[in-house]
């Protein structure tokens, strides 16, 4: 192996990558919390809907489930405008498709939570003149969140590590930027590793973050 | 009770864990035919103490015999060696745990549950020992649940299931660790009557529990610990009502104060 | 624009047969993937603080970086370093399942100790040596346990496979593409694509809720 590294070569590319990051920051941002209050509503549609209601939203969710997001990155970025006549940028069109793909999750990890509150928090919330919309975003919601706070986080790392599938539409967010560098340097290798420390290190504080999250949050459990 | 015939007995049980002293020189003596019934605050070692008699767990130091032998260890060139887990087993099979949770094994059925044990274990027919289990399961009433998983069981037809499953190795001894405590109020009576009918037939038995009233009348000798350590020991009247110790008055007084009802 | 359904149902079955692509190298990666991960699962729980720390870092780095990035450097990046030339497809399936075998040791550690401890007192108590415990309570358990979520993984390889068409590999994506810019119908290329991952997605989810039933993983709960 005759390879000299060449990290130096990232210094020209330095700005951008900030820049690149920062962006990603803000997809992933803007996704995450569409995620959260879609993927809450829908979970809350999924427990105590209509039969009707509910069937609507579990097409929905195994329509997103069971198809790659890359699949659905492209059906979006490259169909709607042309089906529909409109234009779209590719971080819109990116948002979108990752928002509801999460959400789609979300749902599902939401129910599950959602189920896990006792009826009678429900039923505490309606006798207090809530309606069940009410109930739900102060009652229901933030101990269903609780109960799941895990296996959200683990959505939370997942939205943040897709925003990379963002590249292939050519958004310039942390991959995109790092792409085209190597495209215009070769230096492949060093790039890609620097690349892979970003993400390293936003997942690893981000699963920090939330492990002090539930820490906090079992303090006050009465149960 | 034959007192003439020690079945088990131990010498100086210590235990840690994680730095934790759990169990510190515990010493005791099981009589043919003796109910031993342990109390005391949780946290006090009581089912670390049975689950380490049983061997199911391993003790820092202290011996262990099992109708005059030692079995928990080797004596060599003067040095006191444990034995592993799996150098125990045939002590261990001659004793019987019956467990407070997940006592029986959910992948298999009623009947495969009770005759596991004789046939791995024990080396016996399969034959032989499924007609044994239907006959043992007879006796509870249960003979129509034999091929039925133990989800399908409520927990007091679990708990009596477990009872002889443990009967059916022959066991010398018994221990019943909390085995109603997480059972609901209803279903506690019919597993303390089989623990009766047990005794009565000679069985000897040490028992775990918070059923207080049951181990008052069931124990032929009660042992009171706390923090590792027994405290007291003698018959239930003594430890329940004229206790020496002032740990085992406070104990009882606040007890008998609430729970029991006579 | 209206949506044309010659081109839908023209193309639909020739990306139905490219899927034989994607189940060979989801069917290699699933394979090898479930033996590494058994490996390494052994190696995490080991005794061995050293072993096992090796083990945690390399799980924590391969599920904290996007598997498209891990693709980009093992591709782009580590063949350039050795000089050497990768195939698409060996190079597909070594990274699915350097990627997918961390999923696996996780789900094999946490079916494993998801086993309440009194299931272990229970087998000794019976007499049974820890290997017989093991052999006759705890696997036959753990594997029940381990169904699901096995399914589970099974379903996200086979959707990652997808992002293999940035390295050329001729599978379901990789072909919708050369074909959408082609006719110039992404929306309905793509549409017939994803409908093609749908349905063998869905009949895997189905089969694994059989196996399910067979399995009797329900029983399991109390």
């Amino acid at each position: 192996m005759d390879y000299v590294f060449h990290f130096d070569v990232f210094r020209n590319y330095a700005a951008s990558f900030f820049q690149a990051c920062l962006l990603t920051f803000k997809l992933a941002g803007i996704c995450i919390v569409f995620t959260t209050v879609f993927g809450a509503i829908c979970g809350a549609l999924l427990t105590s809907g209509s039969k009707v209601v509910k069937g609507v939203v579990k097409v929905y969710v195994e329509a997103f489930r069971l198809t790659p997001f890359l699949v659905q990155l492209l059906f979006f970025y490259f169909g709607i405008p042309l089906f529909l006549g409109i234009k779209i940028s590719s971080s819109v069109a990116g948002v979108v498709t990752l928002s509801l793909n999460g959400a789609a999750y979300a749902a599902e990890t939401f129910r599950a939570g959602f189920q896990s509150v006792p009826t009678t928090q429900m039923q505490a919330g309606l006798s207090l003149g809530y309606t069940k919309a009410q109930t739900y975003m102060r009652i229901i919601f933030p101990q269903g969140l609780r109960i799941v706070l895990p296996s959200f986080i683990s959505s939370v790392i997942e939205i943040f590590k897709d925003t990379s599938f963002f590249s292939i539409i050519g958004v310039t967010e942390a991959t995109g930027q790092m792409r085209y560098a190597a495209s215009m340097t070769y230096r492949n290798f060093e790039l890609f590793t620097i690349l892979a420390l970003f993400y390293l290190v936003c997942t690893t504080v981000i699963g920090q973050l939330g492990h002090m999250l539930e820490r906090r949050l079992s303090r006050h459990k009465t149960s | 009770m034959d007192m003439s015939k020690v079945v088990l007995e131990c010498t100086d049980l210590c235990k840690d864990y994680q730095g934790h002293q759990i169990l510190r020189d515990v010493s005791l003596q099981v009589h043919k035919g003796e109910k031993i019934v342990i109390l005391g605050p949780s946290g006090a070692g009581k089912s670390t103490l049975m689950r380490c008699l049983h061997m199911l767990e391993p003790v820092k130091s202290g011996k262990i015999y099992l109708e005059g032998e030692l079995v928990n260890g080797w004596e060599k060139n003067g040095r006191f060696v444990q034995k592993k887990i799996r150098e125990t087993v045939a002590a261990r099979r001659k004793m019987s745990t019956v467990f407070q949770h997940f006592n029986l094994f959910p992948h298999m059925t009623v009947k495969q549950n009770i005759i596991e044990g004789p046939v791995r274990v024990l080396k016996k027919s399969k034959e032989e020992a499924t007609e044994t289990a239907l006959k043992l399961l007879a006796k509870i009433g249960l003979e129509n649940k034999a091929d039925a998983y133990p989800s399908q069981l409520s927990g007091g037809q679990q708990q009596r299931v477990a009872i002889i499953r443990s009967i059916a190795m022959n066991p010398v001894m018994m221990f019943f660790d909390e085995v109603t405590s997480a059972l609901d109020p209803q279903l506690v009576s019919e597993v303390l009557d089989l623990m009766r009918e047990l005794g009565d037939e000679g069985m000897t038995m040490m028992i775990v529990t918070h059923e207080l009233g049951f181990g008052r009348e069931i124990a032929d000798n009660i042992l009171f610990m706390q923090d590792g350590r027994i405290i007291e020991s003698g018959p239930p009247q003594k430890i329940f009502y004229d206790a020496d110790c002032p740990e085992t008055r406070a104990f009882f007084e606040g007890a008998l104060r609430g729970k029991i009802d006579w | 624009m209206a949506f044309r359904w010659n081109i839908f149902f023209t193309y639909l079955p020739i990306l139905a047969q490219t899927s034989v692509v994607t189940f060979q190298v989801v069917g290699l990666s699933v394979l090898f993937s479930a033996v590494l991960g058994l490996g390494l699962a052994m190696l995490r729980m080991s005794k061995n603080k050293i072993i096992s720390g090796i083990a945690r870092i390399y799980i924590e780095v391969i599920r904290g970086v996007p598997l498209l990035v891990q693709i980009l450097w093992l591709f782009f990046g580590l063949t350039l370093l050795f000089g050497l030339d990768m195939e698409p497809v060996p190079a597909g399936v070594l990274n699915m399942t350097l990627w997918g075998c961390v999923y696996f040791a996780e789900i094999y550690r946490s079916g494993l100790s998801s086993i309440h401890r009194t299931q272990y007192y229970a087998g000794y108590s019976l007499g049974m040596s820890p290997f017989e415990c093991f052999r006759r309570v705890i696997l036959p358990q753990a594997f029940r346990k381990i169904v699901p979520p096995f399914i589970s993984q099974v379903i996200v390889m086979t959707k990652s496979s997808s992002l293999l068409s940035v390295i050329n590999v001729q599978e379901i994506t990789k072909r919708a593409d050369t074909m959408s810019v082609a006719l110039y119908a992404p929306f309905e290329i793509y549409l017939a694509c994803g409908v093609v991952y749908f349905v063998i997605l869905f009949t895997i989810a189905q089969l694994g809720k059989l196996a399910e039933k067979k399995l009797r993983v329900n029983l399991l709960e109390g």
